[in-house]
């Protein structure tokens, strides 16, 4: 039940969204079903998914983007099966068997994330009594909702406040991620993404976890591969921002990304953003915090903790090389990468994380070793983008 | 060709460590197909994840949980008590000492211990367990008794960290059956003390009665014992002796905080303290504001008791 929910529901919400592939569907789909319950009333926001999913179901034929997009996609399209493909999914199907089978033991996806879920499952609100504390103790309150959401959604839908339920939600916001990189950068590029321990295997973080972060990673693939429309680019940003924490300073970087690549456009990418972040600070200010650290604040400091910039540096740098987490993947991309423009955003990317780094009041080494790993999952897209030999990408 | 190559090798260096742990899943997944979902939770969670669930069909729906951790490390087997029991309406405390002090009406009664397991337990017991040392001295008297009133026998607990417990030990040269009864409850606890045995009690009103309580207590034995009696308070780490007392009529006491007043007998006294008439029921211990002069009708016991700046009461006897 709950993987053809999963299967239905967010691709056909994601393609009367006008998404160019079904894996574009599913991934615009999951940010627009969780940014509608996120925006909306419980019944308002269900009866929009409906709608969506019913208008994604009617349409006639998939959307077929026009001019040079669709020169694009159609050269980038394989007629059949072929290695890469076979060798991406290979992991799939094993990771699909342990999902199917093996219940979730993570720790920030139970801890953390589907608690939420289960609160919003509980209550169908975002604001009611488990996110004011009176229930239970949500240690992260104010962690963004859109994951949580989802899953929240397909708990009520299939009845049970369960995990089992939602561990096709979170295995295919990875699998759609593949075949976007695989579409858009390169096969190959896909396939090994696809093999790389921190995705495939690691219990915390990983594609088999409940943790949020495979789909910022997700977002801002879609997003730095965003040529056609700024509105779908800034709805990118705008499911990051209610994503994760880290959401927001990403969607920033990109919004740069945006004006250099939209021109005159790029004002359209940021509303979606700017109504994203404007309704999770509202939210925020709505419900009690949680022991997360105030990062906003901490940043003010970091001109008088520039004497932790330098470790901060050299434990993440320690992550890059890490071989049972990333094989080889970052020291190609530091050898291989050729574009400016995704080799910009990342580094970008990185400088704000050192930044939270520096000014962190956790233990610096403790807070690095157990985030870097999946901060780095974040850049994955951009990696895959500026590692690329497809045609198509040469002018990024 | 050279991307080529290079794609190669980075397509080994991400399946060499990922292979081996994913077939381990799938071996894993593999043996756990046969089971059913509740079944396959508690082989991977285990004993936490079986107690919780557990306790979780045992107790009401709408009933709230307290959660109180034993350690800091604790916080997080709570977090995940909290989601496999959702949406019981939970309250997680840090220590037993920040349960004691919630005041608020939505304070739950229900207590559920978080460590390796999750259980019910109450307060008493949670906090029983956590006494597993002695504070005071072992240092006994050198005379023997066979019969003894002790002023004061408490198990109480005060803002954290103030616990306040009485320790007591004991030693008999021969075997000696001893029975101790609590005032003004009456509640009667025997041991038996062996020839040559020391026997130290860290909290004689709950060891002994099972029970936080405050009052006195009278000791006797079939032979004579050495005993001493503390009255500890074990958050500061701090005790001051309680001495057997010697009933009389009249008491002259210098010295602030509290004035006790213990009726050692069976039938009303009339206590004149500083020349004001207080009736005693039989058997009490009561506390007042500090006097100098007490005067009774009948033989009692008084004494004063300040609490210092270091947690430590300091007593006046008289």
């Amino acid at each position: 039940m709950a993987l053809i929910l999963t299967a239905l529901l967010f691709p056909l919400a994601g393609r009367a969204l006008r998404a160019r592939t079904w894996a574009e569907a599913y991934l615009l789909g999951v940010g627009a079903v969780g940014t509608a319950l996120f925006l909306l009333p419980f019944e308002v926001a269900v009866a929009v998914i409906v709608l969506l999913a019913i208008a994604g179901a009617r349409a006639s034929r998939p959307y077929v983007p026009a001019g040079r997009d669709a020169r694009r996609l159609a050269g980038g399209t394989p007629a059949r099966p072929n290695a890469p493909l076979i060798v991406m999914l290979i992991p799939l199907l094993l990771m699909a068997y342990i999902a199917a089978i093996t219940p979730l033991s993570d720790f920030d996806g139970r801890a953390f994330w589907l608690l939420k879920a289960k609160g919003f499952a509980d209550e169908r609100q975002v604001d009611g009594p488990f996110f004011h504390g009176e229930k239970v103790y949500d240690p992260r309150n104010h962690y963004p909702l859109l994951m949580p959401l989802n899953a929240g959604l397909l708990m009520i839908a299939t009845g049970h406040a369960d995990d089992a339920e939602v561990r096709w939600l979170y295995l295919g916001v990875f699998v759609a991620m593949l075949f976007v990189i695989r579409r858009r950068a390169d096969p190959w590029l896909a396939a090994i993404v696809a093999w790389l321990p921190q995705f495939a295997a690691e219990t915390d973080g990983g594609a088999l976890s409940a943790y949020s972060d495979v789909a910022v990673a997700a977002f801002v693939a879609c997003a730095v591969f965003e040529e056609e429309s700024p509105l779908r680019f800034g709805a990118w940003l705008a499911f990051l921002v209610l994503t994760k924490n880290e959401g927001l300073p990403i969607a920033i970087v990109l919004l740069a990304l945006g004006a250099w690549r939209f021109r005159k456009r790029a004002s359209i990418s940021a509303v979606p953003a700017v109504i994203a972040t404007a309704a999770l600070i509202a939210w925020r200010h709505r419900i009690p915090p949680g022991d997360e650290e105030n990062l906003a604040a901490l940043l003010r400091t970091l001109p008088e903790h520039l004497d932790r910039l330098w470790p901060a540096i050299t434990i993440f740098a320690a992550h890059l090389v890490g071989f049972a987490k990333w094989g080889l993947f970052w020291i190609a991309v530091a050898l291989t990468a050729r574009r400016r423009m995704p080799i910009a955003v990342m580094l970008a990317i990185i400088a704000t994380y050192l930044a939270a780094y520096t000014v962190t009041t956790w233990i610096q080494r403790d807070l690095i070793n157990s985030s870097a790993d999946r901060l780095l999952m974040h850049l994955i897209g951009p990696a895959c983008l500026a590692m690329a030999c497809h045609p198509e990408q040469r002018r990024l | 060709m050279l991307r080529r190559i290079v794609l190669a090798i980075l397509l080994a260096s991400a399946v060499v460590p990922t292979l081996p742990r994913l077939l381990t899943e799938v071996r894993y997944a593999h043996e756990l197909r046969a089971l059913t979902p509740e079944q396959r939770r508690e082989r991977m969670m285990g004993a936490f994840y079986v107690s919780t669930r557990r306790l979780d069909r045992d107790l009401p729906g709408e009933e709230p949980l307290a959660l109180i951790i034993r350690q800091p490390s604790d916080l997080d087997s709570a977090i995940f008590f909290n989601y496999y029991v959702y949406p019981r309406r939970t309250r997680v405390y840090r220590t037993l000492g920040e349960y004691a002090m919630d005041r608020s009406p939505s304070r739950p009664r229900t207590i559920i211990a978080i460590g390796g397991d999750a259980r019910r337990t109450s307060y008493e017991e949670l906090r029983a367990e956590r006494i597993t040392d002695s504070v005071a001295l072992a240092a006994l008297p050198a005379e023997a008794r066979q019969s003894f009133l002790i002023p004061m026998a408490v198990s109480l607990d005060g803002p954290p960290p103030d616990t306040y417990t009485t320790e007591a030990t004991l030693f008999a040269d021969r075997e000696a059956r001893v029975t101790i009864t609590f005032y003004p409850s009456r509640a009667t606890s025997e041991l038996t003390l062996r020839a040559g045995e020391t026997r130290r009690i860290r909290d004689l009103v709950y060891e002994q009665f099972r029970r936080m309580d405050a009052g006195w207590a009278e000791v006797r034995a079939t032979a004579p014992i050495r005993a001493s009696f503390f009255f500890v308070n074990r958050g500061a780490g701090v005790f001051a002796p309680l001495p057997p007392f010697t009933p009389a009529r009249r008491f002259t006491l210098e010295g602030g905080g509290k004035l006790w007043l213990v009726n050692p007998s069976d039938r009303q006294v009339v206590a004149r303290v500083n020349g004001e008439a207080r009736p005693l029921a039989p058997r009490v211990l009561i506390s007042m504001p500090a006097a100098r002069s007490v005067e009774a009708d009948a033989p009692i016991y008084a004494f004063l008791s300040e609490r210092q700046p270091d947690g430590n009461t300091r007593f006046v006897w008289p």
